[in-house]
């Protein structure tokens, strides 16, 4: 139960935090963003400022923050129940039209959801260690604290990959096991994958919306398509296996639903005349952006190639330097990512580290 | 150039499929420019211009060859800003716009794609838990776990993969819950230690596996003992 709680209502309800005008999709990927951003927060107050890495304490100041925000948006969202009415009455709508494409886009998702969280990929590469990780987070109670110490010791974070530490995706997968009280494998083998598969049809439905935004059954048909060409690893590679094999890694979330959300975010910006919400979006396009780099050290590098490129076609497309502006906010997360890493990869933090010497 | 760029690691180590997305993006592009650039939003645009920069061979052997040098970076983390999926998807949408009749041919595009994709998909199985890991992996953990001296030690252990004949992998145990190794797969017994690998490294790991009754005398003349033997293994300690 609480498994839907965290992964379904508190998205829901975090999401309805914002602008009144949203989607129910829009609202539950919102929450989703803003959950993944906070936490980046969290985490790095811990690892930076507390210099503790107590997976307790994370999870005790993380849980607070989560609840205090879905108690305010539960009041939102009650107020906004007029406003769901009326969209669930679109969206019954919208089925009746086109019954056969939503059945199609239906059985494909589940079909993809189910085979990975009933079944188990057949090829490992790094899920063994991503895995192992987890796991030792949870049982030892330590955020990236396993070199065979049950101990607390801030001091052994000097001693992990600058890619882990500056990258808490594992750390959010630990803290999920840990607030539900699974065992992690079923966790990380079952409930994640389907979460994140979820996440991400919904950052493509978001996407066919800035698309096609026009027509509701050229959305599905863009959604069907996707699954479809999802499915064809000989042609679409890592991206593919990344949605449908391994979506628990950080990789895949970065690729299969930030950077989706990432170019969806950027074509509404471009698509927006009202400076006022085109601010507002900007906003949303910098927590994405933000959200990314909790998931894997290489968005500093992923992030910037697309947004620079979409930001010179737009610029010369457009004859404008709004693109660049808008480019820019996006890779300022990235760029501050690219800095601590540096900084953590030189060992300029080590002094910090030892001051807090247990 | 392309032969080598297949064989190097970490560029594209699905075969050619890049290569072919290339091509069928040039051909689009050839065929459709004007109406691309009439028509289509920016963001098309945006995206073919970056896939045909991306996936172009040229690049992928400046970037992979001159910049970074071979096997310093895994190019396709480039390539996730790209979203080929969705741009493909995109693109085919907009063809059906522009020409509906066409739109037959990219739904039998569509169909042999997943044709070809279904008969090839065999990258899932079904678990033998609820751990997805396989049951002969837990028995191993549980031997090993039976022998630990004390609770906070530091233990490790090498797996071997014999089709391609290298290591595989080394897996570092930790404590008396072996979480490190739980988290291997139903695959992980199928591996066995290479017993010249182990010559030279027996001295640094503590537990081994071996295929069953294949390195017992070995294993034996080295200081190992065996603790456990499943269906398909022998499990070793080395003892000080």
């Amino acid at each position: 139960m609480f498994i839907v709680i965290l992964f379904f209502i508190f998205p829901m309800v975090v999401g309805a935090l914002f602008e009144n005008h949203s989607s129910v999709a829009e609202q539950y990927i919102k929450g989703a963003i803003l959950e993944l951003a906070i936490f980046n927060v969290c985490y790095y107050i811990l690892i930076f400022v507390m210099r503790s890495n107590s997976l307790q304490t994370l999870t005790e100041g993380y849980t607070i923050i989560l609840l205090a925000l879905a108690f305010i948006g539960l009041g939102k969202s009650l107020h906004k129940r007029m406003q769901y009415g009326q969209q669930m009455h679109d969206i019954v709508l919208a089925v009746k039209e086109n019954k056969l494409l939503t059945i199609v886009m239906l059985v494909i998702i589940a079909y993809q959801m189910l085979r990975l969280g009933v079944g188990v990929p057949t090829q490992v590469r790094d899920s063994l260690d991503y895995d192992s990780m987890v796991l030792q987070m949870v049982e030892n109670g330590l955020v990236y604290g396993w070199r065979g110490t049950t101990e607390f010791n801030p001091q052994q974070l000097m001693y992990i990959s600058p890619k882990f530490v500056t990258t808490p995706w594992y750390v959010y997968e630990a803290y999920v096991a840990k607030i539900i009280e699974v065992h992690p494998l079923i966790i990380l083998r079952t409930f994640m994958p389907i979460y994140i598969m979820l996440l991400a049809y919904m950052a493509l439905w978001f996407l066919g919306r800035e698309l096609l935004y026009d027509s509701c059954s050229k959305r599905m048909m863009f959604v069907i398509i996707c699954g479809i060409l999802y499915e064809s690893r000989l042609v679409f590679g890592e991206q593919s296996a990344y949605m449908l094999v391994w979506p628990t890694w950080g990789k895949s979330v970065a690729s299969a639903v930030i950077c989706t959300l990432l170019i969806a975010w950027y074509i509404r910006i471009m698509g927006q005349d009202d400076s006022h919400r085109c601010r507002g979006d900007a906003l949303w396009l910098y927590l994405v952006c933000f959200a990314g780099t909790a998931t894997t050290a290489a968005v500093m590098m992923a992030f910037p190639v697309a947004l620079g490129a979409l930001s010179l076609v737009y610029g010369v497309y457009k004859k404008s330097l709004k693109p660049i502006g808008v480019g820019i906010i996006g890779g300022i997360p990235c760029v501050m990512e690219l800095a601590i890493y540096e900084v953590y990869t030189h060992h300029l933090l080590d002094a910090w580290f030892m001051r807090a010497g247990v | 150039m392309i032969d080598e760029m297949i064989k190097v690691h970490g560029i594209f180590w699905v075969h050619a499929g890049w290569f072919l997305l290339y091509v069928v993006a040039l051909f689009y592009v050839l065929h459709c420019w004007e109406k691309i650039r009439k028509q289509v939003k920016p963001i098309a645009v945006a995206m073919i211009v970056v896939l045909l920069i991306m996936y172009n061979p040229v690049v992928i052997y400046f970037i992979k060859q001159q910049l970074f040098g071979q096997g310093t970076i895994e190019y396709t983390r480039v390539g996730w800003g790209l979203l080929v999926v969705p741009m493909v998807a995109y693109l085919g949408i907009e063809l059906i716009d522009w020409n509906k009749k066409k739109a037959w041919n990219v739904l039998i595009l569509m169909g042999v794609v997943l044709l070809v994709s279904v008969k090839n998909n065999t990258y899932h199985e079904m678990p033998e838990n609820s751990y997805k890991i396989s049951n002969e992996a837990i028995e191993i953990v549980g031997a090993m776990n039976a022998t630990l001296p004390d609770a906070n030690g530091y233990y490790s252990l090498i797996y071997f993969c014999p089709v391609t004949e290298n290591m595989v992998g080394e897996m570092t145990v930790y404590d008396k819950i072996f979480s490190g190794i739980t988290a291997y797969s139903s695959h992980f017994v199928t591996y066995c230690m290479d017993i010249s690998y182990l010559n030279e490294m027996q001295n640094m790991y503590k537990y081994a596996i071996a295929q069953k009754g294949d390195a017992e005398e070995l294993f034996a003349t080295r200081g190992y003992v065996k603790i456990a033997t499943t269906e398909h293994c022998d499990v070793y300690w080395y003892q000080e």
